[in-house]
């Protein structure tokens, strides 16, 4: 299983909603799709769950085209839109059973599946309930739970944890890697990016409908930084591996810090390599090496303009 | 599987949905405790007063205790049920409910079916409850079985029609204050059908109904065609509502526009048979009026639709010239949409005067002249809608093409209604105003003021040559989108 966006263009009237926006993920893979308000996440999303059209580009789901097969695409795909269930006078179970009717589940199968989702989800014990007596976050659930009918391959998740309170927040994040485990390959957006970076897999940047950043978590992270840091211990000479740092390529700035040095380095992961490389041919006795971390939010930050279209 | 299970499977998930919601919400019980406390009320009132007032020469209570329960019943029905349909589908599309039924396997005309057989479903709850009151009306002689059968079927036939109605004023993409608009006039328009029902229900209770007389008068064809053309009409509202809550890349505007060529072409065939039958042409005039205002919405709808085709839409284009000119002309688009009208305008006053021409009727004189007012008409329309539309593309482009309807609306106030306006101010009386009042109406079909034939014959004149210049300085633009209008080639269908 693949979802491949190629090119994905959306113009609504005169202004550019989305423009050549293109990333891929598969299987088990869990897609953080960040950004700014008004930057095009729901917009992408719902091109993806093919209620909407691009204006051009395509995608591709485990290779079903959802501009010239959207009816079959849409077998693969799972959508909880921002949006909670306005359904007030129907219970759980009846909420679940009009959406696996509207799949056109039948008969004993129908009961199988939405017993087992009821079940999957932790809604057993609530089935009976009306939606409106539920919580947010169990309605929250109520949406997973109705995306889940049709054993979708790809669920796309837009703003899946707003408003939920901490416990149904955790709850959700185990349940999506539950998802993953099973081989669902998940695009989820999220304004809690310390959360997302604790699940997800990749990440996808998008504002005023550009992409800015698409890859691994650990591409987007440490990608094409212009600048990290890098922390060095060294057993002796530290004055030594000071003055050195200083006249190789690429660095910056050192600062000590007890018996280590944090190196401002501008260059790639290969020139830190590098960096190391020659650093232990010169004699130096190196006992640390790493990169400070940066988190998503961090990158987030320095990519972003805040914009909005 | 057991025959409750299959029936439970054949069922339209949309009217299961719908009456679990109905009839655990608030609204329905209401509604139906409503009816039955006012007829148990109504019920004791007239058994106290029957009792009191008995004697051998009074009249059965009947009539009057089923007139009563009758008006509950049907002023509870036709106002609490269509306003509930209403409401409930607007309130879904305004939010995301509907949407999420398009990634299922459920088609838009689902939903409209299943919220129909939901409004029946109700009626039937309603009506069964009020049943025992009915036939107690029934034991208190004086009404026979059929009149009450008549009459409910009739009520029944009002308020799914009132619902369908409903629907589609809940599901047009408006804004809410017209939405709301929409709703004060429907409700208005509720007791157009109200009061006429009550009159004939109390009418058939009076003279009573004999079967006998029923079948030597032409009762039956009469309600047939009633109900024929009551079931015509509704399903073009209902195929109407089906596109409105359609997601906007669908194409909409086909089973709209192939509806209404079905129609056109079955409804003139009653039309001819009905004109030679009586030798009369009511109905073929009928006929042609009613399908030039069908027509006059589809072109005033089409002036504003899409000029260029997405992938999704595309790729059903037929690859044959022939059935590519033809989809060109029901397909969703501003071009296919004018010249589909342009082509039924035509039709329909060709075929007007032709059927008229040929059958043997009793006023053929009357014919040319309907068939001058109906061109006018035609003229007028293709000349407010078309400038409309070249208005909005060369000096209003700011303008969303979608509210160019409402731009044709202004020039027809401008150019029909002000001039009228402004010679009512003036003194009638004075020689001017038979000039002026030919002048004023030359932009407007519906008066005929016009004191001379030759006068008339100017603004028909004026008219077409109005609605040519349009057409053809549309023509470029009709025919570009023409040009665009071709599948998806080949390659990038496979490639994709």
């Amino acid at each position: 299983m693949r979802v491949d966006v190629r090119g994905l263009r959306k113009e609504f009237g005169r202004m550019t909603a989305l423009d050549d926006v293109s990333f891929s993920f598969g299987a088990g893979d869990v897609m953080a799709f960040v950004g700014p308000n008004g930057a095009g996440k729901t917009t992408t999303m719902r091109i993806l769950a093919t209620l909407d059209e691009p204006s051009a580009g395509d995608a591709l789901v485990d290779g079903l085209s959802i501009i010239q097969e959207p009816e079959a695409a849409r077998r693969s795909i799972g959508f909880v839109p921002d949006a909670l269930p306005t359904h007030a006078d129907i219970t759980v179970h009846e909420y679940l059973d009009f959406f696996a009717r509207a799949y056109g589940l039948r008969g004993p199968q129908r009961k199988q599946v939405i017993e087992g989702v009821e079940e999957f989800t932790n809604l057993a014990g609530i089935r009976h309930k009306l939606l409106k007596a539920l919580s947010k976050g169990m309605n929250q659930r109520v949406c997973l739970a109705r995306a889940l009918l049709h054993d979708p391959q790809v669920l796309i998740l837009d703003e899946p944890a707003a408003g939920l309170d901490p416990r149904a927040r955790i709850e959700l994040r185990e349940l999506i890697r539950v998802f993953a485990s099973q081989g669902k390959a998940i695009l989820m957006s999220s304004h809690i990016l310390t959360e997302l970076a604790e699940i997800c897999t990749g990440v996808v940047i998008i504002e005023q409908g550009r992409i800015l950043r698409a890859g691994t978590l650990a591409e987007v992270v440490n990608g094409d930084r212009e600048m990290r840091t890098l922390i060095i211990r060294s057993i002796g000479r530290i004055e030594e591996l000071h003055r050195a740092l200083l006249e190789l390529p690429g660095v910056d700035q050192v600062s000590a810090d007890d018996e280590l040095l944090r190196v401002e380095f501008g260059g790639s992961e290969e020139g830190a390599s590098d960096l190391l490389t020659e650093l232990v041919r010169r004699g130096f006795r190196i006992a640390g090496f790493h990169q400070e971390a940066v988190d998503l939010e961090q990158v987030f930050m320095d990519v972003t303009t805040g914009g909005v279209q | 599987m057991k025959l409750l299970d299959r029936i439970d499977d054949w069922m339209n998930p949309i009217a299961v949905k719908e009456l679990r919601q109905a009839v655990r919400g608030k609204f329905v019980a209401i509604a139906v405790l409503l009816a039955l406390i006012v007829q148990l009320i109504a019920v004791f009132i007239i058994t106290m007063s029957n009792s009191l007032t008995v004697s051998p020469t009074s009249q059965p209570a009947g009539p009057a205790a089923f007139s009563t329960l009758f008006t509950v019943l049907f002023t509870i029905s036709i106002f609490l049920i269509p306003a509930y349909s209403g409401i409930r589908m607007a309130a879904e599309r305004s939010d995301t409910s509907t949407d999420l039924l398009f990634i299922t396997t459920i088609r838009p005309r689902t939903i409209i079916i299943g919220k129909l057989m939901a409004v029946v479903g109700l009626l039937v709850l309603l009506f069964s409850a009020s049943l025992p009151f009915l036939v107690f009306s029934y034991v208190l002689r004086g009404i026979d079985m059929f009149a009450i059968v008549l009459l409910l079927a009739l009520a029944l036939i009002a308020v799914v029609n009132q619902s369908i109605l409903a629907l589609f004023i809940g599901s047009v993409p408006a804004s809410r204050p017209f939405k709301i608009l929409l709703a004060v006039g429907f409700f208005l328009g509720t007791f157009l059908i109200y009061r006429p029902m009550l009159e004939v229900t109390m009418e058939v209770l009076r003279m009573g109904v004999d079967l006998g007389i029923l079948v030597a008068t032409p009762f039956w064809s009469a309600l047939g065609t009633f109900v024929g053309v009551l079931i015509a009409l509704d399903a073009v509202v209902v195929v109407l509502t089906t596109a409105a809550i359609s997601p906007p890349v669908a194409n909409r505007a086909f089973p709209v526009r192939s509806m209404i060529s079905v129609m056109w072409a079955l409804a003139f065939i009653g039309a001819m048979w009905a004109t030679f039958s009586t030798k009369l042409d009511l109905l073929l005039s009928v006929w042609a009026v009613l399908f030039l205002v069908f027509v006059s919405l589809v072109l005033l709808s089409a002036i504003g639709e899409r000029e260029t085709w997405a992938p999704r839409i595309l790729r059903t284009i037929p690859r044959s010239p022939l059935l590519r000119a033809a989809a060109f002309l029901f397909y969703s688009g501003s071009g296919g949409g004018i010249l589909w009208a342009l082509l039924f305008f035509a039709g329909t006053v060709v075929l007007y005067y032709a059927g008229a021409h040929a059958a043997p009727l009793l006023y053929a004189e009357r014919v040319p002249l309907v068939t001058r007012y109906l061109a006018d008409g035609v003229f007028c329309i293709v000349g407010y809608a078309l400038t409309a539309a070249l208005l909005r593309r060369k000096l209003l482009p700011r303008i969303p093409a979608r509210t160019t309807w409402a731009v044709a609306l202004g020039l027809f106030l401008i150019g029909a209604i002000a001039p009228m306006v402004i010679g009512l101010a003036m003194d009638a009386e004075t020689n001017r105003f038979g000039l002026y009042a030919n002048v004023a109406t030359m932009l407007n079909p519906f008066p005929m003021t016009m004191r001379s034939a030759k006068a008339a014959g100017v603004r028909t004149l004026v008219l077409a040559l109005w609605a040519l210049a349009v057409m053809l300085m549309n023509g470029a633009w009709i025919v570009a989108q023409a040009r665009r209008f071709r599948p998806l080639p080949l390659q990038e269908a496979v490639e994709s």
